[in-house]
């Protein structure tokens, strides 16, 4: 075996067990944000407008605890943010209800201009805010329970 | 000190540390900066001395920080960062323990100011200093970014308004708040491991040496030659940038026009901006080279600046505005990365300090120089002024800071650094280790150190947790509760509920079975496809209920808008702005008089029971509300619930609707016009009865029976109660002008009216506009009789009515309703059909007391100080603090001010009316002796009661209360020692009225109803009948015409034709033929010549007389009132020279008619002129003009380019609104057009009942609107183009028709 080969096959050694966890979390995260996004679209409807909180801090939590780096555990939740708070809304478009409408009244009632859009892009930014602070406080919680650093690669 | 240069790669966990310490004192720094402003605000109402604690806040980054640079260069910066932390902590709560005691005042708040900012000018120069040992000179420019990116987010988006949204709720919070997060950020700081120690042999510090070393900190950036420039153009930026910035509020609303909402979005726009440029700066720097970003930094403005002083559209402005933030976060991040690589580290300190001094300091002097040119050069000025100095600035960073210039100054610096620091390190290896970015602790470290590092680490593990959890709680609590004006995002934007259930809302209505609690029987309720209602019950009070509850479900806000005006609730939904209107309509007494009113209704009364059944239906569906959480989206957001409707709130609506009609300040421009103009002239222009001959509609004869008594009124002291000591001066009372000073009138007027001013359209009576009019006999079409209403008043969205037709054993009315209030307005029963106008006679009188500052509390009143009956108040408002008002009353009335005089009202509107009652019984009336027998007790607002029935006969009733007086003038303020009080009313059987006039026709039109021999005193030409052109232009038709149908009538309400035009035009036609014209003149004079009187959109005619009369009225009395100096600014509809002032229009009309050579047409001093000479100057204005507005074509100057229709929403948001859209009409035509060139008060409601025989009558109707309140349902405004077209919908009557059916029942039964 040249030195060359050696090396090869060293690093596929190595790497096979990081493939291997990389599926494992891709089986196990999927399931997990689609659960995430239904909490959340129930929650809305049940005025539990603070899930997206307690729902990310959760998910960091459980991140931190499985050494995944803060950068993925944040584009989770706040993925989970982002559909759990717009599928309600698309929802409603789909069946009729006027969303736009809507929300061209409440710009224009908060005297914003009244653009539509803008009030869909705040409730989002609401989701997407909660997120990141159910995040860092559930990373922060994870730091304290956990023993190690995280790496920035999922081990 | 030694200095060190890192080695290791990106950010350290030391790094991170500084990181969160730096956004949790971000979060305090915002919270206290608001906080200092509100307590300053709370403590003082003197700007000075408010001023004095901001600045106090700002002079330290002047005064202390180029000296403050010797410390940062001296001492340990890690520990001196964060034993800074812990001063300003504790500092903050030793401040927080004087607040709570209530100990403290402007001086000492300006004490804590000047040392926070002391404090933070020093920690800002110090973390800057820190960065390159914590972080790699490589990743300078992102960690910079990051620092600035955090400190900025937290303190600008979350701290400063919940600094706010905390002070509301107490003033230590804030400050708490703020002395925890230095705290925190202190213990980050503490568990930073990398040490920066003191030089050796460093000489003992001395003022000396602070001067000398601060001084050569000055010399060194002065003679670098890339620091230097790069400080003098930051420096003409900063002041560009602070020039505009100083007058960016007044640029926002009068160049953009954009609300005070607006100009806080614009300033959000700057700050997203800003985060924008933090984020981008490091990669522009990696990717351009530093120089050339600061390159791009400078050219970004000049072209931003250049696109805000030319564009007036807030969208341009804003992202020129945008540019602007990001260019300057740039430049920030760009030129700190600079000097930390730049400058020596040992004197980092003194460089970076004299550095911000010049930056720093160049900020106050833009906001001068901005200040001075807006004011001598207008408010583009600074612009343009800016994109010039930063032109300059950009052309000189071309030659001073190019890449080649700065990058090899950067690299060698850098290249020093490392040497410098590789020597260091290879003589002293352990003195950089725990210095390193990510380093892990030397295998040689001793256990203790290892032990030490692990405890940091703990300690900083530990801080991130709770600063996390702090973060996180400041966040839930802003979306929980909102922040000042903001409302509480989190409940409100929730998709599944908040305003998104709006959406459901806006959804045309679907058959469904209801459930309602306090129903006896079931109760259908059915809507035709344009949503006109009918509800048909087994009982009144079912009846009633099922109203309320219809209202509610399609008019909440709007109903509990009015309720809450009336009795002075609206800062409580609306917050700070509304609580001038709270004041004044607690002192005129809504509430009082409504509450007066509902003790006075027994229970058991029709009216009585009808006000507790609508009560319950209201209620049934805020249950609903209550249940479901589905609030209308105003109260989504504002968080604020209406309270459960009490039978108090719908008496206080239909005050709301009295005070619109019949409240006035006419007496007080009186009283100025008195004080300018003479009391003579005065009443020359303003004469009591009109010049020009009118047609009133009761031409007499008349009676003289007395005066009648008025009932007591609910808001005036009694005038047997707290008589007090006879006057001891034994002094004559005073009278009008008579002891009191000419000053104080004038204040008390002065301050009267800018009050008025400021209340909501519609809050005082200004326009007299509706018509009614009925013909019978031969005049009409089969020989019965038809009615046509239309009475007018402010277009709102939604509309005062709402259509629906009831129907009850005994009870069968259609017409328009008022949501708020049970039954039936205006419309039909099976056999009447009645409309209103306004009666337009003085109700209001203004009486000047008699106070001494030796008698508090007393009045002087029928020779005795008399003590003053006080109520008191507390009026909530949303985002601030609960105030209280004290409401004196005197036997006259509420006292309205105190500036000047004190001053009370004596307004009919004050004393309880039953009008509900009034109005149920008409809704049953069967005849005129019925109809008639109601309205003796109505008493206020008084309204001209047109009636038509089905046998033929019609009739008018102007009921209500006319005050007279005993003896003065009660149309300006009389003195209040009580000669002039009012003694009573016209007796209801003297009071205008007629009943099958001979003539088989009668109009009412707002004009005075009588002829001028009628006995009794009820109002002058300002106070305020209408100019009678409407009137006029009526009878001139009905009397014309025979056998007219409700087509005809239809016509009629929809008639354009200006009366006065028919008048004047022809003279002034014959004072143009005497004269020279020019072509342009000539043309204009052709198109006048050829038009019809009519003022449709497309007529150009009507452009030319509109502005001619417009133009002949200045030109004969604007000299005069310039002359007599009258303050119009005081009351502009009522005191400036306008078609407003209908006096002056029937002056005009009458001398140019019958006194053409009036002294008035000469203005004073100069030669005489008559009134051909002032047409001929007028017609040449005008045509000019015209011309400057709409072109050269006189053919083309149609009426619709000059005048425009809108619907203003009640919520006052203008896109909620309608319109402007180009429209005929002016306010003398039939078809009324009031408010100005873009017109928003006319026809309400046009009706037409034509009865066929006993029974059976056609009726139709329509108004501006639509049924349901909710912007976004389709019936939201869906009968405006009916409105508009001059289409009218069949009056619901017989049978309840519609394909959308509510099925009511009782709750408790299953479906």
């Amino acid at each position: 075996m040249t030195e060359t080969a050696r090396i090869q096959a060293e690093r596929t050694a190595l790497a096979r067990p990081v493939r291997r966890r990389r599926g494992r979390l891709a089986l196990t995260s999927v399931p997990c944000c689609l659960a995430g996004i239904a909490a959340l679209w129930a929650g809305a409807a049940a005025g539990l407008w603070f899930l997206p909180f307690v729902i990310a801090a959760l998910v960091a939590l459980l991140a931190r605890l499985a050494h995944l780096h803060a950068a993925v555990a944040l584009a989770a939740t706040c993925g989970i943010a982002l559909v759990g708070w717009g599928a309600p809304l698309a929802w409603m478009s789909l069946t009729g209800q006027p969303v736009g409408g809507t929300a061209r009244v409440v710009a224009a009632l908060a005297g914003l201009p009244p653009v539509a859009a803008i009030v869909v892009t705040l409730t989002l930014v609401v989701a997407v805010l909660q997120a990141s602070a159910g995040t860092w406080l559930g990373y922060a919680a994870g730091t304290l329970l956990g023993r190690t650093a995280p790496s920035t690669m999922p081990r | 000190m030694a200095d060190q240069v890192p080695r290791g790669r990106g950010f350290g966990p030391d790094f991170r540390y500084l990181w969160t310490a730096t956004i949790i004192s971000g979060v305090g720094d915002g919270m206290r900066v608001t906080a200092f402003a509100l307590f300053a605000a709370a403590l003082t109402r003197n700007a000075l001395l408010v001023s004095v604690v901001t600045v106090a806040g700002q002079f330290p980054a002047i005064c202390v920080g180029p000296f403050a640079g010797v410390l940062v260069d001296r001492l340990d910066r890690r520990r001196m960062l964060w034993m800074c932390d812990a001063a300003r902590a504790i500092a903050l709560g030793g401040f927080v323990t004087l607040v709570l005691a209530g100990d403290v005042d402007i001086a000492l708040l300006a004490c804590v100011a000047f040392f926070m900012g002391a404090a933070e000018t020093t920690a800002y120069n110090l973390s800057q200093a820190i960065v390159p040992d914590l972080a790699d000179s490589s990743v300078l420019g992102a960690a910079n970014s990051r620092l600035q990116g955090g400190q900025f987010v937290t303190s600008q988006f979350l701290g400063l308004p919940l600094g706010g949204a905390l002070f509301a709720v107490s003033a230590a919070i804030p400050f708490s708040v703020d002395s925890v997060s230095f705290a925190l950020s202190g213990a980050l700081i503490f568990c930073i491991r990398s040490p920066s120690r003191i030089p050796a042999g460093s000489p003992r510090l001395t003022v000396k040496l602070v001067t000398s070393q601060t001084a050569e900190g000055m010399r060194w950036l002065a003679g670098h030659r890339v620091l230097r420039a790069t400080c003098v153009l930051i420096g003409l930026s900063n002041l560009a940038v602070l020039g505009v910035l100083a007058i960016a509020v007044l640029y926002a609303l009068e160049i953009l026009h954009v609300s005070g909402i607006g100009y806080g979005v614009l300033l959000a726009v700057i700050a997203i901006g800003g985060l924008l440029g933090l984020l981008v700066a490091p990669r522009l720097a990696a990717r351009l080279g530093t120089g050339r970003a600061l390159q791009v930094t400078f050219a970004l403005c000049p072209l931003s600046f250049l696109v805000g002083g030319l564009t007036s559209d807030a969208a341009v402005a804003a992202i020129a505005f945008m540019f602007v933030g990001a260019s300057v976060s740039i430049g920030n991040v760009v030129t700190t990365t600079l000097r930390q690589v730049l400058i020596p580290r040992h004197m980092f300190g003194r460089v970076n300090g004299a550095y911000r001094l010049v930056v720093g300091g160049m900020a106050p002097l833009g906001g001068l120089i901005g200040g001075v040119a807006a004011h001598a050069l207008g408010l583009r000025a600074p612009f343009f002024i800016g994109a010039g100095l930063l032109l300059a600035a950009t052309a000189a960073s071309f030659g001073l800071l190019s890449n080649h210039v700065v990058d090899p100054l950067m690299a060698q610096a850098q290249a020093q650094a490392q040497a410098l620091a590789q020597a260091q390190a290879e003589a002293e290896p352990q003195a950089g280790a725990g210095a390193r970015p990510g380093a892990r602790p030397p295998e040689h470290q001793d256990a203790a150190t290892q032990a030490r590092a692990k405890l940091a680490s703990r300690v900083g593990r530990l801080v991130t947790a709770v600063a996390a959890t702090c973060v996180s709680a400041a966040l839930l609590a802003f979306l929980a509760f909102g922040a000042g004006p903001l409302p509480a995002l989190g409940p409100a934007l929730d998709p599944g509920r908040g305003v998104w259930l709006a959406a459901s809302g806006a959804l045309v209505p679907r058959s469904q079975v209801l459930d309602l609690p306090g129903l006896r029987q079931p109760v259908t309720i059915s809507f035709t496809s344009a949503g006109l209602a009918s509800v048909r019950a087994a009982s009144d009070a079912d009846l009633y209920l099922a109203l309320g509850y219809l209202h509610a479900r399609f008019r909440l806000t709007q109903m509990d808008l009015e309720r809450r005006l009336g009795a002075g609730r609206l800062a409580q939904l609306v917050g700070q702005p509304a609580v001038s209107s709270d004041r004044f309509e607690l002192r005129l007494g809504l509430l009082r008089t409504a509450m007066a009113e509902w003790a006075q209704t027994p229970r058991g009364s029709q009216a009585g029971r009808a006000l507790i059944a609508y009560a319950r239906g209201v209620n049934d569906w805020l249950g609903h509300l209550r249940a479901t959480g589905d609030w209308p989206s105003l109260y989504t957001l504002t968080g604020v619930r209406p309270a459960p409707w009490t039978p108090v709130d719908s008496l206080v609506v239909q005050e709301v609707l009295t005070q619109d009609l019949d409240f006035s300040t006419v007496p007080l421009d009186y009283e100025l016009l008195e004080r300018h103009l003479g009391a003579q002239r005065t009443m020359q222009w303003f004469p009591v009865l009109a010049p020009d001959a009118q047609r009133p509609y009761d031409p007499g004869p008349y009676r003289d029976l007395g005066v009648s008594p008025l009932a007591g009124n609910a808001n005036a002291a009694s005038p047997a109660g707290g008589a007090g000591q006879p006057d001891g001066q034994g002094a004559r009372p005073a009278v009008a002008g008579a002891g009191v000073s000419a000053a104080a009138e004038a204040s008390a007027a002065t301050a009267l009216l800018s009050t008025t001013a400021a209340l909501p359209a519609g809050a005082v009576h200004y326009y007299p506009d509706s018509n009614a009019w009925a013909a019978d006999g031969p005049a009409v079409a089969g020989g019965r009789a038809i009615l046509a209403g239309d009475p007018h008043l402010l277009q709102t969205l939604p509309s005062y009515w709402f259509e629906v037709a009831l129907h009850a054993p005994g009870t069968q009315v259609s017409g328009a309703s008022l949501p708020g209030v049970p039954g039936i307005l205006l419309g039909r029963n099976q056999h009447i059909a009645w409309s209103l106008t306004n009666a337009e006679n003085q109700s209001t009188i203004f009486y000047a007391e008699r106070t001494s500052r030796r008698h508090p509390g007393e009045y002087f009143w029928r020779g005795a100080w008399r003590r003053m009956r006080t109520v008191r108040y507390q009026i909530p408002v949303r985002g601030g603090r609960t105030i209280d008002l004290t409401v004196d009353l005197t036997v006259h009335g509420p006292v309205l001010t105190t500036d000047g005089i004190t001053t009370s009202v004596d307004w009919m509107g004050d004393i309880p009316s039953p009008d509900l009652a009034v109005i149920l019984k008409v809704d049953h009336a069967t005849d005129f002796r019925q109809f008639s027998q109601a309205l003796s007790q109505w008493r206020a607002p008084s309204q001209n009661f047109v009636y038509a029935d089905d046998r033929g006969n019609i009739g008018a009733i102007s009921a209500g209360y006319y005050p007279q007086v005993a003896t003065g003038t009660p149309w300006v303020p009389l003195p209040g020692t009580g000669a002039f009080d009012v003694t009573g009313t016209i007796p209801y059987a003297a009071v205008p009225h007629v009943y099958d006039p001979p003539g088989h026709v009668l109009a009412t039109a707002n004009q005075r109803p009588v002829g001028p021999s009628y006995p009794y005193y009820i109002g002058t030409t300002l106070d305020s009948f209408d100019y009678g052109y409407r009137a006029d232009q009526i009878y001139s038709y009905l009397t014309h015409h025979q056998a007219m149908t409700a087509a005809d009538f239809a016509a009629l309400q929809q008639n354009l034709t200006d009366h006065l035009a028919t008048l004047i035009v022809p003279r002034l036609l014959s004072a143009l033929a005497d004269g020279r014209l020019s072509p342009r003149e000539k043309a204009a004079r052709s198109v006048l010549a050829r038009w019809n009187y009519s003022m449709t959109t497309t007529a150009a005619g009507a452009s030319i007389w509109w502005t001619f009369w417009t133009k002949y009225l200045d030109l004969v009395f604007k000299p005069w009132w310039s002359g007599a100096k009258v303050p119009v600014q005081l009351d502009v509809p009522g005191l400036s020279v306008s078609t407003d002032l209908a006096s002056l229009d029937e002056d005009l009309e009458h001398w140019t008619l019958a006194d053409p050579a009036n002294p008035a047409f000469s203005p004073p001093g100069e030669p005489g002129r008559t009134a051909a000479d002032v047409m001929r100057s007028a017609f040449a204005a005008a045509v000019s003009s015209l011309t400057g507005r709409l072109g050269s074509a006189p053919a083309a100057w149609k009426w619709g380019r000059l005048h425009e229709w809108e619907l203003q929403s009640l919520t006052q948001s203008r896109p909620l609104g309608y319109g402007p859209v180009p429209s005929g009409g002016d306010p003398w035509t039939i078809d009324a057009a009031d408010g100005g060139m873009t017109s928003d008060f006319g026809p309400s409601w046009r009706m037409i009942v034509s009865w066929a025989g006993p029974g059976r009558a056609s009726a139709q109707a329509v108004y501006p609107g639509g049924q349901s309140e909710n912007p976004a349902s389709p019936w939201y405004e869906n009968l405006i183009s009916y409105w508009r077209s001059g289409r009218y919908l069949k009056l619901a009557w017989s049978s309840p028709g519609g394909s959308i059916t509510w099925k009511l029942r009782p709750a408790g039964r299953s479906r």
